[in-house]
């Protein structure tokens, strides 16, 4: 194992630990006001200081960790598992149904996933549901692709040959072998997504189209800081390092397993 | 040729139906009556009433989306209730801004991307390179609205060079126009550089394997010759259809941008729609972006098609 896949662990590992105790463990809450120190600097009380209502810095990343990771994988499993079904489905209907999942999918690949979190969030009003559809969209297309080559790549090995003229039906060929074999490049896939994906929570959430108030998100929390960045950088400071960490730790742990499970990747670094 | 040509724009079709579908679909999902959405529960009946007509609401379902999706065929994409006027006319004025602040950032990312990577394809594998590759990582990683408030927090508000947000109109003055969009096409051409810079290297990387470039080095040709002429030269299909493809990525980013530095584009019009429950705006900014979206890669694929020999589509 590499330094640089060990140091992307244990920055992903901190987050996901964070996102799922820290706020059973923090000893204030993320609303809690002290106007003495507003928009302090680090100190002990507060170590990244507080925000223009006297709010810690530390304590609301601690909890804004949970939607940045929570909601973005739930948007990823959920585009990512449309996506999958959809190009299993389309194989299993044959040539043209094939055909027209791809299209749509074309389709949807131009459809920037921004809009649909715009579009939801005119029906429902901005909110989990606006994230989830805005990361459904821009996952779908990525998952069925890569679902359909995958499919098409394992059709043409022997084993899968073999299992045909043993007999085995075209479903269980495909349950049995097909399916269970691109398992690996889809977790490389979910990886990859999940860093696009905090980006994009992060960007709705700034935008106003994330989770909503009191619940801290790390894009809200940079939009209040904005105005006061002058004054104190601090607030405008730490959300934004939280995102820049996790994402490149995210990328990082990606690079990484595409390395280590891509079938085509680890037979030319054996070759 | 004509063949992938008629194919392609089929698909183009078959998206532009989807996209334009996916927002009348949001207009028509709307539980109850959507003028009494819009204007709220203490509505005048009247108001009520000639909302819905204005919105053609005593049609049936199938009758709206047909006289919709010929709209926008047609350049209509509907009429905003909260301004009162065609959403075209307004998305016109609105993309006097987002449409310099794009290309803007385009230009600024090429101009970041394409040096940065001919230097990291030319020092490959050495400290340089992965200097670059270290510094696109962090770009990769960086929230373009986060670039945006530190850059806006230095150039504008501590060093005063430019200013913080607004915009004045061209007609008004032309040179403060300008200025109002230096920082935020700054801020989005250096969040898409960083993708960009792979993929130049990459190209330039793929080039400079080649027996024939081995061949002018070989005859004694400057490195500086063969990188420029050689290298980036042949890689340019490569990078300018990844500039195409940035359209999508591009207007993702304007919304975001136009938010920080306060714009008035299409960005914060379509987020403007939203706070004030304005559908046909929504539904009409939406569907104008996604066709946009969609011309312009349309546009690469046909360009791609006709500009580089080695393709053949069949």
């Amino acid at each position: 194992m590499n330094s640089r896949f060990i140091a992307a662990l244990v920055v992903v590992a901190f987050w996901v630990v964070v996102a799922l105790i820290g706020p059973a463990v923090t000893s204030t809450s993320p609303e809690r006001m002290d106007f003495r120190a507003r928009l302090s600097g680090p100190t002990t009380t507060h170590p990244l200081g507080t925000d223009q209502f006297g709010r810690d810095v530390w304590v609301r990343i601690v909890y804004g960790a949970r939607p940045a990771l929570g909601l973005s994988l739930a948007g990823v499993m959920l585009g990512g598992g449309i996506g999958v079904i959809v190009a299993v489905a389309g194989w299993i209907g044959g040539r043209w149904s094939d055909e027209v999942v791809m299209r749509l999918t074309d389709a949807l690949m131009a459809f920037p996933g921004i809009l649909a979190a715009l579009l939801t969030a005119a029906i429902v009003g901005p909110g989990v549901a606006s994230v989830l559809s805005a990361l459904a969209v821009a996952n779908v297309p990525a998952f069925a692709r890569l679902t359909r080559v995958e499919l098409l790549r394992w059709q043409q090995e022997t084993f899968v040959e073999a299992a045909r003229a043993l007999g085995m039906t075209e479903s269980q060929v495909l349950w049995r072998h097909l399916v269970p074999n691109t398992a690996p490049i889809l977790i490389v896939q979910v990886a990859t997504a999940l860093a696009q994906a905090v980006l994009i929570e992060s960007a709705l959430s700034y935008l106003g189209l994330g989770l909503q108030p009191p619940y801290p998100t790390w894009g809200r929390m940079l939009r209040e800081a904005q105005s006061f960045v002058a004054m104190s950088p601090y607030p405008a400071l730490f959300p934004g390092l939280a995102i820049l960490t996790l994402v490149l730790a995210l990328n990082g742990l990606s690079d990484e397993l595409r390395e280590r499970l891509d079938p085509r990747r680890r037979a030319r670094r054996a070759g | 040729m004509q063949a992938y040509l008629a194919r392609r724009a089929a698909t183009f079709f078959v998206s532009l139906w989807v996209a334009v579908s996916a927002a009348y679909v949001a207009l028509a999902a709307i539980p109850g009556d959507p003028a009494q959405f819009i204007l709220g529960i203490d509505a005048s009946p009247e108001a009520l009433a000639a909302l819905r007509a204005q919105l053609g609401l005593d049609l049936s379902v199938g009758a709206r989306y047909v006289q919709w999706f010929k709209g926008v065929l047609t350049g209509h994409f509907g009429h905003s209730v909260a301004y009162d006027i065609s959403v075209g006319t307004l998305l016109w004025e609105r993309m006097q801004v987002t449409l310099p602040l794009g290309f803007g950032a385009l230009f600024v990312a090429a101009l970041v991307a394409v040096p940065g990577g001919v230097w990291a394809a030319a020092h490959a594998g050495r400290r340089q390179d992965a200097l670059i590759s270290a510094l696109s990582q962090v770009g990769l990683a960086t929230p373009t609205f986060w670039l945006g408030i530190w850059l806006m927090a230095l150039f504008a508000v501590r060093l005063g060079w430019l200013p913080s947000g607004g915009f004045v109109a061209w007609s008004e003055n032309p040179g403060q126009a300008l200025a109002s969009l230096v920082l935020p096409a700054l801020t989005l051409g250096l969040s898409r550089a960083a993708p960009l810079l792979r993929i130049v290297r990459a190209a330039v990387m793929d080039v400079l394997d080649q027996d024939y470039v081995r061949t002018a080095r070989a005859k004694g040709v400057p490195e500086g010759t063969v990188l420029w002429r050689h290298g980036l030269r042949c890689a340019i299909g490569s990078v300018a259809t990844a500039l195409g493809l940035e359209a999508t990525q591009l207007l993702a980013g304007s919304i975001v941008v136009e938010s920080v530095f306060s714009l008035p584009g299409a960005g914060s019009l379509a987020l403007y729609a939203i706070s004030s429950r304005d559908l046909p705006l929504i539904a009409g900014t939406v569907a104008f972006m996604a066709a946009g979206v969609l011309l312009v890669s349309l546009l690469v694929d046909i360009a791609y098609a006709m500009l580089d020999p080695r393709i053949r589509y069949g």
